[in-house]
């Protein structure tokens, strides 16, 4: 009786959920070409609302924030357009494309970029982390992990030489570390951390969540941030060099 | 100010010159300063007298000064040389004390010395009764945002040389960098907001100083050339100009003097910067006013035929040479245009030479100057006998006209070829030489939209989250720990005897006694005492490691050595007697005996396997 059930079970998954979820990931293909209809068309409002219908069904893609961004833009929505350029470059950060689209857009973001002077060695290592998506150094981790673990039970039953093993599982040890660092930093970045952008004109940053305070700096429309906590309608953000303070919560958007 | 209300005051100065001095003389600038413009009714105005190629004027008398009392604070000397250069000067400092609030003047002053008078200009002071509005303290961000947020300290000033200008025509472009005691670092050339108008690239930015209402100024000039691309009232501007402020840490009150005075618009000195530094660095964004230009279009009326857009005022000149040729023969012609206008406009000036010459694609040379069209005609036929004449039209933006100049027809000769040779020109699908190109201008905007919506996936569904791919990361881990632990028992095997003795003990045993069930349910007693006594005989010589076939029930004995307990020994005694009893008297023996015996050895072993030994 019981595996009766279970056989039902799956016959109902696989006729009707499964269908139900391709079919929503159509619809979502079909608003993208849609919205992409409407901006070949000028339309870029029109466009926007296509594809935040996407957003709302809770899909995306690299391609797909690529083409918000530059509906944003062309709608004169600078913050918007950058946020979505950073969406879109979690998701595909080689695309020549969207790097110049998004270096055009941070060119454009009043008083520059406010940027936190590092080391060479630092820049490097974040330069290399932002090269690759979170999955694709994910998948790089996983295939590293599991040679060197074959490799470590090959050495174990010493099937073969020694000393090659040696040497080989040291560099794929190295390689490892590195690869988990880059993970490390880039899980950090885009799932622990909270990175938002500016999305109005002009935000000022207070030193007390409440309207009265005292201004502690300002935010250009644009401009990056993290969010490290929230109070009501307020959040507390800290700017790419180091400042801290407090705005609205309505004055941002979460990447 | 009216001019009869004008001070002037003169002071003689008998001083003893000597060579030196006359020497200097001959440059002497006299220059009149303040530090502000306006000023609260509680503060004063430093007022400085600045004498520069000399240090031989004493101290000055001022006249009075409406609205301000004054007071001397004395000289400073100074010495600079600068390219090998030495300059001197004496500066005489003044407090303006203010008396009352309103809008005054410092007024023109002037100086005799060594035969030759020297003027200032009129300076403007505004006295007000509250504080002068500053910029807020702590609000830095704030520096960079508008003009005033820093005052009179730092501003920048976007100058369009023409207010009126035709389509195309160059207007000069300037945009100045005002600074006035302030550190500035990392300029960058100003960004000038110019739709409707193309932008040539900045020329190397000057720097000089500049008396500004009486405050003296370092100054950064940026200079370029505009051109409207559309006709009406156009707006050129808002300039923005990034760069850095340097402002000292509020924890260091100590304000430590220069030996270069207080200028600091050059920054502080690098010893400041590599002790730590006593600067904070912040963006400054300065931003000028926007300048309307009206842009008007070419008139339609009297254009010239060959009129090809060319706008300024130009002189046009034609040479040739060789003037005399063989058929086939290269002539080069130079036609040069010079003047001022936009030369990007200036296209070659055509020849119109109906089939009788090859004419090639000139070579362009450009400077601010003119530019010179080099263009390589070849003679076809001895029929040639002149050069046609080139007109060359423009229009004139000064007197809002077109002009066109003519030059030549210029005879030349042309000589048939040498018997036996034949006339070969060869094309060529390029031009003599690369022509110079017009100054690419690159818009800008966005790259445009992908046309495939790419690999649709739910937000956040990342791979590192994926609990099949996180249960598949202890695989790796299980596999080696499993394969280190197989390895260690294999080689223990290989090496310790005893303990693969004692392991196989129990396996053996299992198949021994299966073998015996077999016989018991067969009823053949003495094959299945056979099988018991075997069993034993292995089981234990396995266990403890000893002879198997020397182990009887008198061995039972020493296993006591072993710590087993006695009943287990008994079980064995009994066992083993068993199968003696079996052995000797088996017609006696019952399948019931077989069955205890079977299950006596099976409850042994099964103890023997659970003793700690």
């Amino acid at each position: 009786m019981k595996v009766r059930k279970y056989v039902i079970s799956l016959f109902l998954i696989l006729t009707f959920a499964a269908p139900a979820y391709c079919a929503t990931k159509d619809t979502a293909r079909l608003l993208i070409l849609e919205g992409n209809a409407r901006y070949s068309e000028e339309k870029f409002e029109e466009a926007i609302a296509e594809y935040e219908k996407v957003l709302s069904m809770g899909y995306e893609s690299g391609p797909f924030y690529y083409n918000l961004g530059n509906a944003y833009f062309k709608h004169g929505e600078l913050g918007r357009a950058i946020l979505n350029y950073l969406r879109a470059a979690r998701l595909m950060p080689q695309e020549a494309d969207l790097k110049a689209n998004l270096n055009y857009a941070r060119s454009l973001v009043k008083n520059g970029r406010v940027t936190l002077g590092r080391n060479w060695y630092a820049r490097l290592f974040f330069a290399l982390a932002d090269s690759f998506s979170l999955d694709s150094i994910t998948f790089v981790f996983m295939i590293l992990y599991f040679t060197l673990a074959l490799l470590v039970i090959l050495a174990i039953t010493k099937t073969g030489p020694g000393k090659v093993y040696l040497y080989v599982n040291s560099a794929l040890f190295a390689v490892l570390i590195i690869s988990v660092s880059l993970f490390a930093i880039k899980y950090k970045k885009e799932i622990l951390e909270k990175e938002a952008v500016c999305v109005v004109e002009r935000s000022d940053s207070k030193f007390e969540p409440s309207i009265g305070g005292t201004t502690f700096f300002t935010l250009n429309e644009g401009e990056p941030i993290t969010v490290t906590a929230s109070k009501k309608d307020w959040v507390k953000i800290r700017r790419q060099d180091g400042k801290q303070g407090w705005i609205k919560r309505t004055d941002i958007d979460l990447l | 100010m009216a001019p009869n209300r004008k001070i002037i005051f003169c002071l003689i100065v008998l001083l003893l010159s000597n060579f030196t001095v006359s020497a200097f003389a001959r440059d002497i600038r006299f220059e009149v300063t303040v530090d502000k413009n306006k000023v609260s009714l509680n503060s004063t105005v430093s007022l400085n007298l600045t004498f520069y190629g000399t240090q031989s004027i004493n101290r000055i008398d001022l006249p009075d000064i409406h609205g301000f009392n004054w007071r001397y604070f004395g000289p400073s000397l100074k010495m600079s040389i600068i390219n090998g250069r030495a300059t001197r000067s004496i500066t005489h400092m003044y407090v303006l004390i203010p008396i009352e609030a309103g809008e005054f003047s410092v007024p023109p002053m002037s100086v005799y010395y060594n035969g030759r008078t020297y003027e200032s200009n009129p300076i403007p002071i505004t006295v007000v009764r509250g504080p002068v509005s500053a910029p807020a303290p702590g609000t830095k961000e704030s520096y960079g945002s508008t003009v005033r947020d820093l005052g009179d300290k730092a501003f920048l000033v976007l100058e369009a040389g023409k207010k009126k200008a035709y389509v195309n025509e160059v207007i000069p472009v300037t945009v100045k960098l005002y600074v006035n005691k302030l550190a500035i670092k990392d300029i960058y050339p100003p960004m000038l907001a110019h739709r409707k108008f193309s932008i040539d690239e900045y020329e190397k930015p000057r720097q000089y100083k500049e008396i500004l209402n009486g405050i003296p100024y370092d100054v950064i000039e940026f200079n370029t050339n505009a051109f409207g691309n559309r006709p009406g009232e156009l707006t050129l501007g808002p300039a923005e100009l990034k760069c850095s402020l340097l402002l000292r840490r509020k924890t260091r009150n100590r304000r430590h003097s220069s030996i270069f005075g207080d200028d600091d618009f050059f920054g502080p000195g690098a010893f400041d910067s590599f002790f730590g530094g006593g600067y904070e660095k912040y963006p400054l964004n300065l931003k000028s006013e926007s300048v309307p230009v009206t842009v008007a279009e070419l008139p339609i009326e009297f254009v010239p035929n060959d009129f090809t857009g060319a706008l300024g005022n130009y002189q046009f000149y034609l040479e040739a040479s060789p003037k005399e040729v063989k058929v086939g023969d290269p002539i080069t012609l130079k036609l040069v245009i010079a003047g001022e206008g936009n030369f990007n406009t200036v296209k070659n000036p055509a020849l119109r030479a109906d089939g009788d010459f090859k004419i090639y694609d000139p070579d362009v040379k450009q400077d601010e100057t003119g530019k010179v069209f080099e263009q390589v005609i070849i003679p076809k036929t001895v029929n040639v006998k002149e050069i046609p004449a080139v007109t060359f039209s423009f229009f004139d933006t000064s007197s809002g006209k077109y002009k066109s100049i003519t030059r030549g027809p210029m005879p030349i000769k042309v000589n048939p070829l040498p018997k036996g040779e034949e006339l070969i020109i060869f094309e060529t699908p390029e031009g003599p030489a690369g022509a110079a190109r017009a100054r690419e201008i690159f818009g800008k905007d966005i790259i445009y939209i992908k046309d495939s919506p790419g690999l649709l996936k739910k937000r956040g569904a990342f791979l590192c989250r994926n609990k099949l791919f996180i249960a598949l990361q202890f695989i790796p881990i299980l596999c080696v720990i499993f394969t280190i632990v197989f390895q260690r028992r294999k080689e223990r095997l290989e090496r310790d005897i005893p303990y693969a003795r004692r392991l196989a003990a129990p396996r053996k045993a299992g198949r021994n006694l299966k073998r015996a069930r077999q016989f018991l349910s067969a009823g053949d007693s003495q094959q299945f005492f056979d099988a018991v006594f075997k069993t034993l005989q292995e089981y234990l010589g396995d266990k403890f490691h000893l002879p198997t076939a020397g182990i009887t029930s008198n061995v039972v004995e020493a296993l006591r050595g072993y710590n087993i307990d006695s009943g287990i020994i008994d079980s064995l005694k009994e066992c083993f007697g068993n199968c003696d009893t079996a052995r000797y008297a088996q017609s006696s023996i019952t399948k019931e005996d077989m069955s205890r015996t079977l299950t006596l050895l099976e409850g042994v072993i099964d103890k023997l396997e659970r003793a700690k030994i």
